[in-house]
């Protein structure tokens, strides 16, 4: 509005506008960027603690100590303990490795699947084009949840079948956006001379479009990490996902769905559910940094 | 017109019978016996009498005939049995259709509204300070999960000062209908619900306004001397609007996989919350019928939308 204002009232000087505004664009995308350092360093935080669980968490997180149930906060327990006196502290960073771990080796697959299906489909086009992307559609069009709990449910929740039913439902969006670029891409005039040289299909697909294409694919890997550590966390919230004892961020919530925990032992439930919010919002603060660094109007959906 | 629903409905027929193929295997390669779950332990079966209760309902037959049955009575309007109650399928899920219509409904209109006037806000006010607190409000309402969003409210609002019930959707037992109860009941489900879309609307109508606003059309009402609110409201503010019904459908089923989560932590008696229940039971005939159903309101939505944004741009042509 602002902009507006001035571009009535000072016409002539539209140059000097356009200069304020991309100095402004500047300091905006300055403070972008400041927002995914903060997300790194948050990442790494949560990274140490996953990766140093056993030595930062003096507590076995499924030692069972009933003389010790749901205790308040103390120096030894710094969380408290839960409803069979397991240290909260300690579960929760034994947690973060199978949240973490079932997130990123989901988000693996559906990368792998997505760039694969979206490459052939935008390189070859045509009818094999049609029927990836009808069949992406048909996907897209069930609720992933929903799919997730029946898959679950049918082939177990062990933490190898939740990895594989998050990936192979999460690699729609990177599909589509991999195929618009690739259809882009492949129109290029180094495609056409490595085409020229006799290159193989495969060789022109993988060692020169992919490359082109990388940036994207790390933004919406980013941004995708991002769903999937949420809806990991809501199919264990369900408790259809991982069984206990093995403790996940999402598990470890359950309690709360019980008035009197949700009301009187907060540190069951809050710092999980702090965890989980905090790790996706750093997770995104990055793809946001990274798309902005690469190009702001791209959409990911 | 007409062709151009004809043609639509030509697609969406092939990508419900895709959808219901797919689950009808998954779900008939399930570990587990149905007949098993029929039979309580104390009934003195042998193995013939268990094979022939299998031939009767027909599950000695393989998946493909079997999937034709169930789709030749799907058509005439049996959806099979619940292996948990025996009673029919469409009789256990029929009822639960309009509380989830009515909850997504309200999560949908409040999420787009609120969240499209966050967005123009936000857009119109570019680089201010309105402009960073709404883009960063809303990247960190798209971080927080919908169950810890609905744990706070049900901490405060059903618990430290309840002002809002957070259970079910009627005060009194019978199921008599009040309006203003129900609406009352539908409150704060519907608004913990719209959070997520909420939260992307506001950054979608914000980048669509901000592309809107450069655009050639918006300084040629600018330059014939149009006051600024007619050229936002008119000019920038309707095109803006469009393809939010692309959005919005894009977006359906997130909504519902969320109504899953809030039905369940609010008794809310709709879909999601039967499917948790027929999960739990292993009563596949049931979650069979809610597929059918969920992928049927998904997919209409989609033809729907299809057809609005048909009548509403007119560049996009029938033909």
């Amino acid at each position: 509005m602002s902009t507006a204002a001035d571009r009535k009232s000072q016409p002539l000087e539209f140059e000097n506008l356009v200069l304020t505004e991309s100095q402004r664009g500047l300091w905006y995308r300055f403070t972008r960027h400041r927002l995914s350092l903060l997300g790194i360093a948050i990442v790494a935080v949560f990274t140490i603690g996953a990766v140093f669980a056993p030595w930062i968490g003096v507590h076995n997180p499924d030692a069972v100590d009933l003389d010790h149930i749901k205790n308040a906060p103390t120096l030894s327990h710094i969380m408290g303990t839960d409803s069979v006196g397991r240290d909260v502290f300690s579960r929760l960073l034994h947690g973060s490795r199978i949240t973490l771990g079932i997130a990123l080796v989901a988000l693996l697959i559906a990368v792998g699947i997505g760039t694969l299906i979206g490459l052939i489909s935008g390189f070859l086009r045509g009818w094999v084009d049609n029927v990836l992307m009808r069949f992406t559609e048909l996907v897209m069009t069930f609720p992933i949840l929903f799919a997730l709990i029946i898959l679950v449910a049918v082939f177990g929740g062990s933490i190898v079948n939740i990895t594989i039913a998050i990936g192979f439902l999460g690699w729609m969006g990177i599909a589509r956006l991999v195929r618009g670029q690739t259809l882009a891409v492949r129109e290029m005039e180094f495609v056409t001379a490595a085409r020229a040289l006799g290159a193989s299909d495969r060789r022109v697909i993988f060692l020169h479009i992919l490359p082109e294409i990388m940036p994207y694919v790390a933004v919406a890997g980013t941004l995708g990490l991002a769903s999937a550590i949420l809806i990991e966390a809501a199919l264990n919230f369900l408790g259809l996902g991982v069984q206990i004892p093995t403790a996940t961020w999402g598990n470890m919530m359950t309690a709360a769905q019980s008035l009197h925990v949700l009301k009187k032992q907060p540190w069951l439930w809050l710092p999980p559910g702090v965890a989980i919010s905090m790790t996706v919002l750093a997770v995104n603060f990055i793809g946001e940094g990274l798309r902005d660094a690469l190009d702001p109007r791209i959409q990911i959906d | 017109m007409a062709p151009f629903i004809i043609r639509r409905l030509l697609v969406f027929i092939p990508m419900l019978l895709g959808i219901t193929i797919i689950t009808f295997t998954v779900m008939n390669l399930a570990p587990g016996d149905p007949i098993m779950a029929m039979i309580s332990p104390e009934d003195q079966l042998n193995e013939e009498d268990l094979d022939n209760m299998r031939r009767a309902l027909g599950l000695d037959k393989p998946i493909p005939v079997r999937y034709g049955i169930w789709l030749g009575q799907m058509l005439q309007g049996n959806f099979g049995y619940s292996y948990f109650t025996g009673r029919p399928v469409i009789e256990r899920v029929g009822s639960r259709l309009w509380p989830t219509l009515e909850l997504c409904g309200a999560a949908l209109v409040i999420s787009t509204v609120v969240g499209f006037i966050f967005g123009v806000m936000a857009a119109l006010r570019q680089y201010s300070i309105w402009d960073y607190l709404l883009t960063v409000t809303s990247l960190i309402g798209l971080s927080i999960p919908t169950f810890f969003f609905a744990l706070v409210a049900l901490l405060v609002f059903g618990s430290i000062w309840p002002i809002f019930p957070v259970f079910g959707m009627s005060s009194s037992l019978d199921e008599t209908f009040r309006l203003w109860d129900n609406l009352y009941h539908l409150f704060l489900p519907a608004v913990i619900l719209s959070m997520d879309l909420m939260a992307q609307n506001t950054r979608y109508a914000r980048t669509a306004m901000l592309e809107v606003m450069k655009s050639d059309y918006v300084t040629t009402a600018r330059a014939k001397g149009l006051s600024e609110f007619a050229v936002m409201g008119r000019h920038a503010f309707r095109n803006a609007l469009l393809p939010l019904i692309t959005i919005t459908t894009l977006r359906l089923p997130i909504l519902l996989g969320g109504a899953i989560v809030v039905e369940t932590m609010f008794s809310w008696p709709g879909l999601g919350m039967l499917s948790i229940k027929a999960i739990h039971q292993q009563d596949y005939s049931t979650v069979m019928g809610l597929t059918f159903f969920v992928s049927t309101m998904v997919l209409g939505a989609n033809l729907l939308a299809d057809i609005l944004y048909a009548v509403a741009d007119p560049r996009i042509r029938y033909s």
